[in-house]
């Protein structure tokens, strides 16, 4: 296995770690808040649903350019090709955007997440805008997977 | 279309139609009664109805029967089916059964009572043989367990280790007979007899062991003839317990008529209520209220009908007055109204962009969704629901927003190419292999997006006479922006000049209002034009299209290449692999289209509605009967 071939799959490995993490750490909280929420005011459950996989994005995002890693060094082919050094460090950096931008948007859009749901225990009406709130965190998230992904695919192999 | 016109509405009627009237009003649903402030002559504000305190008493109960009763509910709810509706003749039969309902209250109530007495029963039982356990293997009545005339005897527990060490070497005294009777955790259960001449040493021993003695002097059984004994109560209990839960449990039969009950009341109660804010004489009554001016004709005549000697005065809202709010738009968009509710009403005079919005939310949901086989799955899948099933309203909208944005994604994902994750055909747009072409649409349709905010916001400046706002403010930008465009895409200089004008008319006129000192107003001026990087942030949020509808293509890709791999092996792999592929596709088009909703709710608050969106309008609540659950149909009206 040449470097280049592990930078790819470093790549691959950081989109997902990082991306996930974030994820997880937000869902995580947000489901938190979620069940605290229910508890007072069950009838908003199932808005509550909503928020909570708001910040599941990103992880899907970092999956999903991991696997366009994946796809294009024919991992999962069987027979990884051949990488050289510059295009594996080339594919590690267009990795780079949504493993980081990843992980802490998920966490923050967690925590708007939570902070929107304690919003909607106590005023259901307001759910939209609690809705509103979060999903602008995402933004970067889709920004970061836009630079990946273009960054990502523009590494011919 | 768009906001409904209100009127304000005076009405004089007999004091004796007041109760017809009132339930008139409340089955019109047309008619939001105002708080009244004048007192004029003999009027005065109505005393509170004698009735409000009872019905709300009688309300209150029969919620806490339907919560108690609900969980013994054994019919399913319909999947996505409306709530069930009576017509009026079963509303006033079901009213004549209120005291047999009450009647079920009351006796649900004392078996309430009961299954807590039993309940407490029950633990007092468990704490009593709880404390026995330990000395099970006592095998004498306790309450012989006494003090004699030179003895003393004790139950009671120790630290195990204190009680080991007298055991072995130190005794507490000659005169003292220890014995273990069992022990629990870290404690010894101990019983001791010892000589009263010796009884102040041994104690303060024991006590600075940490001793604690045990009364069970009550007990005159051994403790297992007594555990017996307790058992046999408990079980006792347990089947008066089962038999009052069994009897409550009879009375969910009951529910059906609480639930008509729980909401016929509110409506009276609502209508009592209502009764609180009108003004009345000896023999006439006064009532201040919005009404929508296409329904005044129509209330007129049925309020007409029911009492002949009302009347009834309408006239425009006045200067300075903010009338509630009512959407109304045509059919085809008329579900979109929840998405701009969803953000905030707009103010009375200004403008209801539920119509034009509509086309860009659902085109844009489409292309983030992007793929023909989900987009063709719920426009044909989705609609077969909304008739089989007649989803209540609220839903009903939802799955009509999502049928149509499944049409726009069987458009875009047809586009795209991608038919569940799969490239059937050459493709001739393709955002994964051909990037640039796709974004620039998305960027393209964001502008268009963005003009027809600016165009909403002049609309609305010239409608209200405001010539010289609408250049200034709008105008301007729409300008610079297409000059820009014009620029950067045909080459052509023409697109230089247009910017720059614009972009003068903003520096000039921005700071109209804020100050007359013509510098400031140049300074304010450049400060607005600052705000073009908002429009370059606003037109790039566009590039989400892109991202979302790639996302939605390259998993629903990989979910296809992993079940490739399971299928080749063999009938199992096979098996497998198809319910792979309906949970992995069913999860991706959820997901996605969560998240297409979402983000496309988003480009519509914060970068269409911010070009000229007034928010701040109070929602129309008219005076209407409650429909948890159940729907009172009205005959006349021709309702099904």
């Amino acid at each position: 296995m040449s470097i280049g071939q592990v930078l790819a799959l470093l790549g691959a490995a950081v989109a997902v770690i990082g991306a996930g993490m974030g994820s997880s750490k937000g869902v995580g909280v947000a489901g938190e808040t979620s069940a605290g929420v229910s508890t007072e005011n069950p009838e908003v459950n199932s808005k509550l649903l909503v928020l909570q996989l708001l910040p599941a994005t990103q992880g899907i995002y970092g999956f999903l350019i991991a696997v366009i890693v994946l796809i294009n060094t024919n991992v999962l082919g069987g027979s990884m090709v051949d990488v050289t050094l510059y295009q594996g460090l080339g594919l590690l950096m267009g990795c780079l955007p949504i493993g980081f931008v990843g992980y802490f948007s998920g966490v923050k859009q967690g925590k708007v997440a939570a902070a929107a749901m304690i919003m909607t225990g106590q005023r259901p009406e307001m759910s939209g805008k609690g809705i509103t709130m979060t999903v602008m965190v995402e933004t970067y998230a889709v920004l970061a997977l836009l630079v990946s992904f273009l960054v990502v695919n523009s590494i011919k192999l | 279309m768009a906001i409904v016109e209100m009127k304000h509405v005076d009405m004089l009627a007999l004091q004796r139609d007041r109760q017809a009237l009132l339930r008139a009003l409340q089955k019109l649903r047309c008619f939001q009664i105002m708080p009244q402030q004048t007192d004029e002559g003999s009027f005065s504000p109505a005393g509170a109805e004698k009735d409000l305190p009872s019905v709300e008493e009688t309300l209150t109960r029969i919620d806490w029967a339907i919560g108690k009763l609900h969980r013994y509910d054994t019919a399913k709810k319909p999947f996505l089916g409306d709530l069930p509706s009576i017509d009026e003749k079963q509303a006033e039969e079901t009213l004549q059964k209120l005291p047999s309902a009450l009647l079920t209250i009351r006796m649900l109530e004392s078996l309430e009572r009961r299954a807590g007495d039993l309940r407490g029963q029950s633990a007092r039982i468990d704490a009593a043989r709880e404390q026995l356990l330990p000395w099970l293997s006592l095998n004498v009545p306790l309450h012989e367990i006494h003090d004699t005339k030179t003895t003393v005897q004790m139950l009671g527990t120790v630290p195990k280790e204190a009680l080991d060490a007298w055991l072995a070497q130190e005794k507490l005294s000659d005169l003292c007979y220890l014995r273990e009777v069992s022990q629990q955790r870290d404690q010894a259960c101990v019983y001791m007899i010892l000589h009263r001449s010796c009884k102040d040493a041994v104690l303060q021993k024991l006590k600075a062991a940490g001793f604690a003695q045990v009364s069970l002097r009550d007990v005159y059984q051994t403790p297992a003839e007594r555990v017996k004994a307790l058992d046999k109560e408990q079980s006792e209990v347990d089947t008066q317990r089962a038999e009052t839960n069994r009897q409550i449990e009879a009375l969910a039969e009951h529910l059906d008529t609480l639930r008509k009950l729980y909401d016929l009341l509110t409506s009276k109660r609502d209508r009592l209520q209502a009764a609180k804010q009108l003004t009345e004489s000896d023999k006439t009554f006064f009532l201040q209220g919005w009404i929508p001016a296409p329904m005044a004709q129509k209330a007129e005549e049925a309020l007409k009908k029911v009492s002949p000697t009302v009347a009834l005065e309408f006239y425009d809202p006045l200067e300075g007055e903010e009338p509630p709010v009512l959407l109304h738009n045509p059919k085809a968009t008329a579900p979109f109204e929840s998405i701009v509710s969803g953000f905030a009403l707009p103010k009375s005079r200004s403008f209801d962009p539920t119509t034009i919005m509509m086309p860009f939310f659902v085109n844009f949901m489409g292309m983030m969704i992007s793929d023909a086989g989900y987009g063709l799955m719920m426009a044909l899948i989705i609609p077969i629901l909304i008739f089989a099933r007649k989803p209540a309203p609220g839903t009903k909208r939802l799955l009509w927003i999502l049928t149509a944005a499944g049409v726009a994604s069987l458009f875009w994902g047809a586009m795209y190419n991608s038919w569940f994750g799969f490239a059937p055909f050459p493709s001739v747009f393709d955002p994964v292999k051909n990037a640039m072409p796709v974004m620039m649409v998305c960027v393209a349709l964001g502008a268009v997006h963005l003009f027809v905010g600016l165009g909403v916001a002049m609309y609305v400046n010239i409608r209200d006479g405001k010539w010289l706002d609408a250049v200034y403010d709008q105008l301007s930008w729409a300008m610079i922006i297409a000059g820009v465009g014009i620029l950067l895409i045909l080459g052509l200089s023409i697109g230089q000049w247009m910017s720059i004008t614009g972009a003068a008319v903003v520096v000039f006129s921005a700071g109209r209002h804020k100050s007359k000192n013509p510098f400031k107003r140049l300074v304010s001026g450049l400060g607005a034009l600052y705000g073009i990087t908002g429009w370059i942030s606003d037109l790039l949020s566009y590039m989400r299209l892109f991202g979302m509808g790639i996302a939605t293509g390259v998993i629903g890709m990989v979910i296809n290449i992993l079940i490739g791999m399971v299928m080749q092996s063999g009938v199992f792999g096979i098996i497998i692999g198809s319910v792979v592929f309906v949970g992995g596709h069913l999860f991706n088009a959820a997901i996605n289209t969560l998240g297409a909703y979402v983000h496309s709710c988003r480009l519509q608050y914060i970068e269409f509605f911010s070009k000229f969106y007034e928010d701040g309008g109070k929602p129309f609540r008219p005076l209407s009967e409650t429909s948890r659950y159940v729907y009172v149909r009205d005959v006349q009206r021709g309702d099904t």
